[in-house]
């Protein structure tokens, strides 16, 4: 039997992906979760669509993480939406994780660049 | 963070379902703006954000927290299994508390016994320090103000030291009444580190010095009864045997410092005064004190014993007259006090451990067999995925879960042993007031409950988890099987379980037996119709030797007019109540022993009478005449075994030995031989013993003798009302009649003996439900098995025999097994035992027979059930 709380690499990957993502969205600002998706979508012109149903459990985990906080508050429709802020501890995170990703998309390009030429 | 989380599950939960409702809300807004229809745009909505319910459930997947919850579903599980098998449960509950409690009662009285700290700082550090007579062993006697003096000053292992004199004195006021004193060092209550409640202790900066007031600190006790708890006490002048004090302080309720050992009174003090070291008390070669020393820090007990002994050594080669032949001893405080109890309490907490034992063996029996019927459950949830190591946690679960109830009601029961205990319990023994459950009990009861959860419950546990779920998944495939694994566990279960309860019988057996031929003993006196009491009068009062002579020659002749009095007498030491003097002696006419050379014999007082009230037969020669009530004479009636020890093959009579004990060391002619006594206990040897009448020495104690035609006791009001006629001031004390000195005696073996034939008792009952229960398992298992060897013509007796032999091999080998262990163990009974070998073969081969005889009872009451199998209902059941 699997153990229950591995998933598999690629998920691992993905969700990484996608941490980063929400990292980076938050620096602009706290945000709550529709907002957080439609701005993901928006800045990759379309191009990543963030599957909804995987945000709000990423927003948990980062949560849990302590590297986002969260808090209930006013929105612009008089309405009471869930807001996320991005902690000092998530904001080292985001630099560490964004100088990983630029390293990976580094490596992985010089692998495929000799392929064209 | 974990556990926090873990906990706040519900209300987070919630949020997250406040916030997804949000997120839906804003996306059916945004299609409609977009141009759906409300119900198009709520679809599409729910369609991207995918299943709510599994979103949620994959974070609270995050916030989950193993273990715990394991935990917590194995013991809902546990719990539901618990009331589903109600029969199991009860039975091993009633098992469990039995053993728990009994446990939880014994743990009690250790506790308070020989692990809670004594109630003085400095106890750890504190020792006696005790003279030991080589010649006869006594390893703890008391010593002298000389010998004291020297320890004092040359020693080199302690911070202070301080010497103790228990004695008795009469408190006088509206009622005069004789009390325990000690006469201390002045700093005997700082070597302690214990302090005055109110008021002051006893200093060397004013106390014990020849200008100093003297003063008296006075025990909690005695200030609540006498001073009626005046916190004004202080300055309240108190008499004490005709001399004055001064009260300047009052100890805490806890504090008391009793030790018996070789206590010249065997009252607790209840008022500590201070020595004062007289130039001539200072010189004294008589031993009567005892000595406490403070170990200096880091000083460890064995490096003081060894300065100790040189120190000894270094005295003796200074004065041989009185030192040869002595030692020195150090005895840690906690020893002192609790020496001769630890020994028997070791052995109750050995023998409590081993029912725990049968208990927990009783239980694991059960659970195998039930396991047998639970082997489709745990074959089903092993098919369905649950690793072993999981079925082993549940199993082990339910079995602690069993046990912490078990634990529960042993606590009830362990609270009722208690109650029990302190009603047979003599007095003296253990600290009663101090038995009660405390958080420490609870702790214990909870570790205990949880230790033989696992105990009980790792076999099952393991067997489970062996369990192949195919097997007991194909319907009655097992039910002809008879031999497995399973079975051979419950049988090593049942086999030790046999074992251990014949260890028990076997040291309660012996136990018995020695306690039989204790009480048997012959004291050398008749102790029925006895009456006693103490008297004592100060110094002060009758100070020549003829007004003390009067005094009790009329007080007797007053109590022999008594109705209902046959005879009255009085002794200076009477038998089974303490001390008695002893000293060397020497033969008229024959060389001239050195002091430690001679023998060695005890000396008492007594009045006329004395040989006849007490039933002590006369052998030769006379005893006491009323004339030598009032005169010395320097006659001396001698016991058999001093006569043997003296004038051996000879008559003794008309000889003359002197007595070392006169100040004029006169010799004394010897008039009469009575017979030996034996004077400080049953199990003790006699010793050589001089008898003087009462002038020869003239104490200012004796202890009054009378025999009554009645109960004793009725006498009691009659005998006070005649002291106080002819002395208004004169108490009497320690009123009781012989046979319960007597019994007092041998208080302590009965108690352990009760205590250990009740765990017998118990160990027994446990064995009898593990052999029934197993032998009628083994039917109910074999039921099929036995339907087919009837079927075939087997006779139903012949089935019979099959099973119960099988049944009472085991029991057999358990006997067997018991008996090895015992040969071992009982050994360590030797020095409780009186007159019974730890090998005793009457016992052994008593309590084997006792065994097995239950063992073919419960096994017959297990089979009977054979009886009403048909066999064809059995084969067609299939």
């Amino acid at each position: 039997m699997p153990k229950r709380d591995a998933p598999p690499l690629e998920a691992d990957l993905l969700q990484g992906t996608l941490d980063l993502l929400i990292l980076q969205t938050l620096l602009l600002g706290p945000a709550h979760g529709h907002t957080i998706a439609h701005v993901i979508e928006h800045r990759s012109d379309e191009v990543l669509q963030v599957e909804h149903g995987s945000l709000y459990p990423a927003l948990h985990r980062l949560q849990n993480r302590g590297w986002i906080s969260s808090a209930w508050g006013p929105s612009e429709n008089n309405r009471k939406a869930r807001f996320y802020r991005l902690t000092a501890a998530g904001r080292k995170q985001l630099t560490r994780q964004t100088s990983r990703w630029d390293e990976l998309v580094r490596a992985v390009n010089r692998v495929l660049k000799p392929v064209r030429e | 963070m974990f556990v926090t989380r873990f906990f706040q599950r519900p209300s987070r939960r919630r949020e997250s379902e406040l916030e997804l409702e949000d997120h839906l809300q804003r996306e059916t807004e945004e299609n409609i703006e977009r141009g759906m229809s409300p119900d198009d745009a709520r679809r599409a909505a729910h369609i991207k954000l995918g299943n709510v319910t599994r979103i949620l459930a994959d974070m609270e997947q995050q916030d989950r927290f193993g273990p715990l919850e394991a935990l917590w579903q194995d013991l809902r599980f546990g719990f539901r299994m618990l009331l589903k098998h109600r029969g199991f449960a009860l039975v091993s509950l009633f098992t469990l508390a039995i053993g728990i409690g009994a446990n939880t009662a014994i743990f009690t009285v250790v506790d308070a016994t020989l692990i809670r700290p004594l109630p003085y700082p400095n106890a750890n550090r504190t020792v006696m320090v005790w003279e030991h007579r080589l010649p006869d062993g006594e390893s703890q006697n008391v010593t002298s103000p000389a010998t004291f003096l020297n320890w004092q000053r040359d020693n080199t292992v302690f911070d202070q030291m301080a010497a103790m004199f228990n004695d008795s004195s009469i408190l006088y006021g509206d009622t005069p009444e004789q009390i325990g004193t000690a006469t201390v060092s002045p700093n005997f209550f700082s070597i302690l580190g214990a302090n005055a409640a109110i008021g002051r202790i006893l200093v060397p900066a004013e106390d014990g010095k020849p200008s100093s007031n003297p003063a008296a600190v006075l025990s909690f006790e005695l200030w609540q009864r006498r001073f009626a708890s005046d916190p004004n006490v202080l300055g309240t002048q108190i008499t004490l045997d005709d001399k004055p004090f001064t009260v300047v302080g009052v100890m805490p309720r806890e504090f008391q410092f009793f030790v018996k050992q070789q206590s010249f009174s065997p009252k607790k003090p209840e008022i500590w005064v201070a020595w004062h070291f007289t130039p001539q008390l200072s010189a004294s070669h008589g031993r009567f004190l005892q000595a406490i020393g403070l170990l200096r820090p880091g000083v460890t007990l064995m490096q003081a014993q060894e300065s100790m002994l040189r120190l000894s050594s270094r005295l003796e080669a200074q004065d041989p007259a009185s030192m040869k032949n002595w030692s020195v001893n150090l005895v840690p405080l906690r020893s002192q006090f609790t020496g001769d109890v630890a020994q028997g309490l070791r052995l109750l907490l050995a023998a409590v451990g081993m029912v725990l034992l049968i208990a927990c063996a009783n239980v694991a029996t059960l659970n195998l067999a039930r396991a047998s019927t639970r082997r489709h459950e745990i074959a089903i949830r092993m098919a369905v995925g649950a690793s072993a190591m999981r079925v082993v946690r549940q199993v082990l679960t339910e079995s602690c879960l069993l046990a912490l109830f078990g634990g529960l009601a042993g606590i009830g029961l362990g609270y009722l042993c208690l109650n029990v205990l302190k009603f047979i319990a003599p007095a003296n023994l253990i600290p009663l007031e101090a038995l009660h459950l405390d958080v420490r009990v609870f702790g214990f009861a909870f570790a205990v409950s949880l230790i033989s959860g696992v105990l009980f419950g790792i076999i099952p546990a393991i067997d489970a988890a062996r369990t192949a779920p195919r097997e007991p998944l194909q319907e009655g495939a097992m039910a002809a099987r008879t031999g497995d694994s399973r079975s051979l566990a419950r049988r090593i279960l049942v086999v030790s379980e046999v074992a251990i309860a014949l260890v028990l019988l076997t040291g309660a057996g012996l136990l018995i037996r020695s306690f039989q031929r204790l009480v048997a003993v012959d004291p050398g006196f008749r102790a029925d119709h006895i009456l006693t009491a103490w008297i004592q009068f100060p110094s002060a009062r009758y100070e020549k030797d003829e007004q003390k002579n009067q005094f009790f020659a009329h007080l007797l002749d007053s109590i022999r007019a008594i109705p209902g009095v046959r005879s009255a007498s009085a002794d200076g030491f009477l038998p089974f109540a303490g001390i008695i003097a002893g000293t060397g002696v020497q033969v008229e006419g024959r060389p001239i022993l050195p002091v430690s050379q001679q023998p060695d014999v005890n000396v008492s007082l007594v009045e006329p009478d004395f040989f006849k009230t007490l039933g002590i037969p006369l052998i030769s020669g006379r005893t006491f005449n009323r004339s030598e009530a009032f005169q010395a004479t320097n006659n001396v009636v001698i016991s058999q075994s001093m006569a043997q020890m003296l004038w051996p093959g000879e008559n003794p009579l008309g000889k003359r030995v002197t007595i070392y004990m006169k100040r004029d060391n006169k010799p004394s002619t010897v008039i009469g031989v009575v017979g030996d006594v034996k004077h400080s206990g049953l199990a003790t040897a006699v010793k050589p013993t001089a008898y003087w009448s009462y002038p020869e020495l003239g104490f200012q104690f004796m202890t009054l003798v009378i025999r009554t035609e009645g109960d004793p006791r009725s006498l009691i009001p009659d005998l006070r009302q005649t002291v106080l006629r002819i002395d208004k001031n004169q108490p009497i004390a320690d009123v009781v009649p012989m046979e319960t000195l007597l019994s007092l005696s041998v208080a302590r073996t009965r108690f352990a003996t009760e205590v250990m034939a009740a765990f017998a008792s118990v160990a027994i009952l446990l064995a009898i439900i593990g052999i029934y229960g197993i032998i009628s398992y083994d039917v109910e298992q074999r039921t099929r098995e036995i339907g087919i060897r009837m079927a075939l013509g087997a006779q139903r007796t012949c089935v019979i025999h099959l099973v119960l032999s099988r049944g009472l091999t085991l029991a057999g080998l358990g006997i067997v097994f018991g008996i090895a262990v015992s040969l071992g163990v009982t050994r360590l009974l030797a020095s409780i035992l009186y007159e019974t070998k730890p090998h005793d073969p009457a016992t052994f081969i008593l309590v084997s027979a006792a065994l097995a005889m239950v063992a073919i009872c419960a096994g017959y009451l297990a089979v009977r059930r054979i009886s009403n199998i048909e066999p064809m209902t059995v084969l067609r059941r299939d």
